[in-house]
């Protein structure tokens, strides 16, 4: 096995994602797209899978909250996953809805006791009815949220550790979250069970708000930033298995050789951190 | 009750009855033996290779033409195209293209390149390719569709005739209708029988659309500037698949909008893809609804509380 390097399918990079998969080893795809879509278009995913490995990217399952995940919603993902056979699936440790009124926003829960609970149940019940447990990505937030007793590291460690689930790591949503809380993302990721990071995503942002109160808004629009690529290298050194790197981009489109240049920067960044791992045991 | 005793119309309405079933199941197998459980495995970035899936020869040189165009290689006046001054078939590398610049190193109509047999050997490759890929009939497929043409013939044909026997046989005969019924349900049987496509290949013309629907949405973005004369690739490449996959016409509103007009006309089918060998699909209306994905995201931002 070893390190994956891919992009997130979007319509308008299909052009160029199928014409450099000499260059892409994986695509990840929207599931949440595919759900109540016609059987015909399920194929078209199929034959997406024909021609690279896919994995499947779930955005409105909602694990990290008290609340049960619906058993309608992981139905349609165990469906899909049977159709598609995707090399792994993933989620947020996010909530998505509650009392009945959508968000349509991946909301950072309270870290609590009780929501490392409720995640380890949804994530037991995914694993029961889709057949294989997902991996859970960290999310961005722009907020403390209210409620919390310990910090970030120690929340997704807790699921992690007491879940089937391995890590995605979402390096720019730390990156964000480490300057917008004042915490240390090196710190954060020596945290976290080298041997449970399955997989990484990199994306960017931009600033938002008053000079003087900054914060980074992660918007999957513009390039990678250097410290993602930096802290991709620390997870290089750190993981003790193949990763999966999707870099994700969702509009404000560059050249497709732009971005396929930011997935070589990211190869380069993963085999640095491989290097000096070797060393290291050396 | 025998059913070869019913009075004429009743058997008349039976033997309607008994040609569609068997048209029906003759269509039933076709799809259950052609359509493949496994998906093929494809270059889906040659745009060549898309078009002839989708409408075959003729598909690939209206691609190929309009491409040549933009780039500069041929020059198009009214309905006559040659070959620039400047071009050479060296200067490309794709046989269809340097086909096609040796026809029309002088001026000459477009409709010829549908009768050159040079230009049919440029495209065989495809062919080749897509028959392997069973997207095409190879001969394992025709063989088993003229199998199960002749069962039909003979079902169609045993139970039509054995009635026209006993009728005659009776000093009856009024059985010209019958006769009708039976050479009509043959004719329907022997036209159904071999598309140009195995279902497979028409599953893959829809799967093809949906994922390069998003071609469609920025089509009044593309315009005909320039692109790089000696390949396919760089700027051209979307206009170029845009039409490989939708055809000639889905161009129309961007910069390539003489690429419909310069084969209307020229042969009985329409360069779009919705006309094109009659295995295209619905192409016209597929967009990419399930492919627009995107995270939660989005492209505005996420809302001023974190992403993805």
């Amino acid at each position: 096995m070893r390190d994956r390097f891919g992009l997130g399918w979007r319509a308008k990079l299909a052009l160029g994602i199928l014409s450099n998969l000499d260059r892409i080893d994986i695509v990840e795809v929207i599931a949440d797209d595919y759900f109540r879509a016609p059987h015909r278009e399920r194929r078209a995913l199929r034959t997406l899978g024909a021609q690279t490995p896919v994995t499947l990217h779930g955005v409105s399952l909602g694990m990290a909250s008290s609340v049960l995940v619906e058993t309608k919603r992981l139905d349609e993902m165990a469906r899909l996953c049977d159709e598609v056979s995707p090399v792994s699936w993933s989620e947020h440790l996010a909530f998505v809805r509650g009392g009945g009124i959508e968000i349509g926003h991946l909301a950072a829960p309270p870290r609590s006791a009780a929501t490392v609970d409720g995640a380890i149940a949804n994530l037991r019940r995914a694993r029961k009815i889709v057949g294989v447990a997902p991996q859970v990505e960290n999310v961005a937030t722009l907020i403390d949220p209210p409620g919390s007793d310990r910090d970030e590291a120690t929340w997704v460690s807790e699921i992690i550790l007491h879940s089937d689930s391995d890590l995605l790591l979402d390096l720019h949503n730390l990156h964000a979250n480490s300057i917008n809380f004042n915490f240390d993302p090196v710190d954060y990721i020596t945290r976290i069970p080298p041997e449970r990071i399955g997989a990484i995503h990199l994306a960017g942002g931009k600033w938002i708000g008053r000079p003087d109160a900054r914060r980074l808004l992660d918007d999957h629009l513009h390039d990678v930033p250097d410290p993602v690529y930096q802290l991709l290298e620390k997870v290089g050194a750190c993981a003790t298995r193949p990763l999966t790197v999707i870099l994700e981009r969702d509009g404000n489109f560059p050249p497709i050789e732009w971005l396929l240049e930011q997935l070589d920067r990211a190869r380069r960044a993963v085999a640095r951190g491989r290097t000096r791992r070797s060393a290291v045991a050396a | 009750m025998n059913p070869f005793d019913l009075p004429g119309p009743q058997f008349l309405l039976i033997y309607i009855i008994f040609a569609g079933l068997v048209i029906s199941g003759l269509v039933f197998a076709r799809r259950r033996a052609e359509l493949s459980p496994s998906t093929a495995r494809i270059d889906l970035s040659d745009p060549y290779l898309i078009a002839f899936l989708r409408g075959g020869e003729k598909e690939v040189l209206r691609v190929a033409t309009v491409t040549l165009i933009q780039r500069g290689l041929l020059v198009r006046d009214g309905k006559q195209i040659q070959r620039a001054e400047n071009a050479s078939p060296n200067s490309v590398r794709i046989p269809v293209e340097q086909a096609l610049l040796k026809k029309y190193a002088r001026s000459g109509k477009i409709s010829w390149m549908f009768e050159d047999e040079g230009l049919s050997l440029a495209c065989e490759p495809y062919a080749r390719t897509l028959q392997r890929a069973r997207l095409l009939p190879d001969d394992y497929v025709h063989r088993g569709r003229l199998v199960r043409l002749v069962i039909a013939i003979f079902l169609l044909t045993g139970v039509g005739f054995t009635r026209v026997m006993i009728a005659l046989d009776a000093g009856r005969t009024n059985v010209g209708l019958l006769i009708v019924l039976i050479v009509a349900s043959l004719v329907i049987a022997a036209a159904i029988s071999f598309p140009r496509l195995t279902e497979t290949g028409k599953a893959m013309i829809f799967d093809v659309q949906t994922l390069y629907g998003g071609l469609r949405h920025p089509v009044s973005s593309i315009n005909a500037g320039p692109a790089s004369a000696t390949s396919a690739g760089g700027a051209g490449v979307e206009p170029m698949m845009l039409a490989a996959v939708f055809g000639v016409g889905a161009l129309a509103g961007s910069g390539f909008s003489f690429a419909d007009g310069l084969f209307r006309g020229q042969d009985k089918r329409r360069s779009n893809s919705c006309a094109s060998d009659g295995d295209c699909g619905s192409s016209c209306s597929t967009s990419s609804s399930s492919c627009s994905g995107g995270s939660s995201c989005g492209g505005g931002g996420c809302g001023g509380c974190g992403g993805s």
